[in-house]
């Protein structure tokens, strides 16, 4: 009686302890995970691929291949207008990461990027050999920027909730100012929350 | 002595559990008295190190989100605005998955008391939660972020009024919110979306029968007419203000923000009773300040058949009925007022938009027929159980039935506590100043005052501001 106690006392612990370990799992960075329904890098990655696609297929950019240009892109600011505080780094940094490997535009560095290239050349100046020493004044402008907003709306009702998302971003020429493209992506996400546990 | 063969192993077992509850002490109240203490020496960053290192003691597994919130607002009050968003934050992201009830949770708070469910936080200190979250994003000038944080409220505030239905004494908006959201709206020049929030503030006030404070006011018609909503400015009744305001070019805007006294918290009342049979009957009351008024009566007798043969009487045995409720408990405030004195803009008096006070009874007024039916169930199941206990537990003798019975009792005492939990360390007011101030480095003098406009607490503090630019600058007085 005793025995089948202890072994039945040693089977929950076992059981108990089994619960309390983590577990780390490797998964793809390209792999959709949803886990709270907030703003994520699934839907950071799939709207900056999507919206560089269908900007890189407008009428602006058979334009400029008749003329045999390539033009030279910047990213400017993505204002975050949703409610959540979403890391629009990381959006800019898929932005150009897809305009790059699309080897159809030129890429420029962002302001805060050529800020410190600048350090480094007014570095080189003073410190590097005349012969690996880099010139200031040789940037290449943009001259499209790449400009957006991502904006959303909430509709929720006990533990039910729709959130819609809207990412709208803009192609403007700088120095004139024209919008050459404009483009849209919509994310809805229709989030349930389990109202009771055990 | 012939006794119940049970009533040894019962007695040593009440005896124990009597001092396992011993040290059972509402956690509410004991946080409250620490807590105050260590707030009111100023030194925000060592009071949120007593309480990381009291967290366990102070607040247990159920008020994790009262821990965040505590800690996140002593950073805020410190100016440690990085550290006050981590764990504000961590408040806000608790708060969301603390919406699943647990079934077992809630059936042993029918049993035991309140305090056994996780603290999920009273409506208007969500709303505070976000609000001071913003303040700390607009403290670092990221006035982006402080708009998320009055959207995050707005959709909280849009459940609440869908919950609270056609219920005309519920919480269904908060003035002060809104008011603030529209000044955060104005400074990132979203006019139409600060033209509605000063809306919704000053109808939130008329609908309450609240005096709208002037300045609000004033700038509630400003909005409204810039945006040409002359329907709206008089379905509020609003005036056109005396003065307009002076922003010249070369001028930005500073607005401070001051955040005095102490909010009012929660104390226990509670009134227990005991009749002892063949004794007396003893009841006492408890107030929210903890005084204590206690009356004591001689009972009536028992028939002599309650005396007679079984072995057993009821004499000596007791009934016993206790029941705690939480009740608002005022805290003094020193600080009443504020004045801004800006070099080269004068000096101007703050203005309050919010009150804790308010915020709390309307809470406390709205929960109670809730709480009260929860009472009784509980204070039901509980004073049967006893009874059943100690008519399991009678004996003979009526010293050993009446050691017995209080011995229950105690038991039963400890368990009955009301839950007293809150965001106690919320300001009492939240007051507001706005100074056109030229563009550059502005030494902003600020001053909290008592109620014969003393000073009771200074700071001077210098703070950037850039041409047609609004910065936010926050002062306390928590005292």
């Amino acid at each position: 009686m005793i025995r089948v106690s202890r072994v039945a006392g040693i089977l929950m612990m076992s059981l108990m302890m089994v619960g309390c370990g983590k577990k780390v799992t490797r998964i793809s960075s390209d792999s959709t995970t949803d886990l709270s329904g907030r703003w994520n890098d699934t839907d950071s990655r799939l709207v900056a691929e999507e919206m560089l696609r269908d900007c890189l297929n407008s009428a602006w950019y058979y334009t400029y291949q008749a003329q045999k240009k390539t033009p030279t892109v910047i990213v400017g600011s993505v204002k975050n207008k949703s409610h959540e505080h979403i890391d629009a780094e990381t959006f800019t940094k898929d932005m150009e990461r897809a305009l790059t490997n699309s080897g159809k535009v030129e890429f420029v560095a962002s302001k805060g990027e050529r800020e410190e290239l600048r350090d480094e050349k007014a570095d080189q100046a003073t410190n590097a050999s005349v012969e690996t020493r880099k010139q200031a004044g040789e940037e290449s402008g943009a001259e499209l920027m790449l400009i957006g907003s991502i904006n959303s709306i909430v509709d929720k009702e006990g533990s039910k909730s729709v959130v819609f998302y809207q990412i709208n971003m803009e192609l403007v020429q700088i120095e004139s100012g024209r919008k050459l493209w404009i483009g849209d992506k919509k994310i809805k996400k229709y989030i349930s929350k389990n109202a009771v546990t055990f | 002595m012939a006794s119940h063969p049970r009533s040894g192993a019962a007695l040593a077992g009440a005896a124990f559990l009597s001092l396992l509850l011993a040290g059972c002490a509402n956690r509410g109240l004991t946080r409250f008295d620490s807590i105050s203490k260590q707030a009111s020496t100023q030194d925000y960053a060592a009071a949120a190190r007593f309480l990381a290192k009291e967290r366990a003691t102070l607040y247990g597994s159920q008020s994790t989100l009262l821990y965040y919130m505590d800690v996140g607002l002593l950073y805020h009050y410190g100016a440690a605005y990085d550290s006050s968003i981590v764990y504000l934050t961590r408040a806000v992201n608790l708060q969301d998955e603390l919406y699943a009830r647990s079934v077992t949770n809630e059936a042993a708070s029918l049993l035991v008391n309140d305090n056994v469910r996780p603290y999920r936080g009273r409506s208007y200190e969500i709303v505070w939660l976000h609000l001071f979250l913003a303040f700390d994003y607009l403290a670092l000038d990221r006035t982006d972020d402080a708009r998320i944080e009055m959207r995050q409220a707005e959709i909280f505030l849009n459940e609440v009024k869908r919950k609270a239905g056609s219920d005309g004494k519920a919480y269904r908006d908060d003035p002060t919110f809104r008011a603030f959201s529209a000044l955060v709206y104005e400074a990132l020049g979203e006019r139409d979306d600060a033209a509605i929030a000063i809306y919704a503030a000053v109808k939130s006030l008329r609908q309450r029968k609240q005096p709208v404070p002037p300045g609000m006011a004033a700038y509630a018609w400003r909005l409204l007419d810039a945006e040409d909503r002359p329907d709206d400015i008089r379905e509020l009744d609003l005036q056109p203000p005396s003065t307009k305001p002076a922003r010249t070019p070369g001028t930005g805007e500073l607005v401070v923000v001051g955040e005095l006294g102490r909010s009012p918290a929660l104390g226990e009342t509670s009134f227990w009773g005991t009749w002892v049979r063949d004794g007396v009957m003893v009841y006492s009351y408890k107030d929210a300040s903890g005084k204590v008024v206690s009356q004591a009566l001689p009972a009536p007798g028992l028939p002599a058949s309650a005396y007679q043969g079984r072995g057993s009487t009821r004499s000596g045995t007791t009934l016993h009925i206790k029941w705690a409720m939480p009740s608002l408990r005022e805290v003094p405030s020193r600080s009443q007022g504020m004045q801004v004195n800006v070099e080269g803009a004068g000096t101007v008096a703050g203005e309050t938009w919010g009150d804790t006070r308010a915020l709390l009874a309307q809470d406390l007024d709205e929960g109670r027929t809730a709480l009260l039916t929860r009472t009784v169930i509980r204070v039901a199941a509980r004073t049967l159980a006893a009874e059943k206990a100690k008519s399991e537990m009678q004996t003979s003798n009526p010293i050993v039935n009446l050691l017995l019975s209080l011995g229950t009792d105690a038991l039963a005492d400890q368990l009955e506590q009301a839950d007293v939990r809150m965001w106690f360390l919320l300001p009492r007011a939240l007051s507001v100043a706005r100074v056109s101030v030229p563009a550059g480095a502005a030494s902003v003098q600020w001053g909290a005052q008592g109620d014969d406009g003393r000073i009771v607490r200074s700071e001077t503090r210098e703070t950037p501001v850039k041409a047609g630019k609004t910065r936010f600058v926050f002062f306390n007085s928590i005292k």
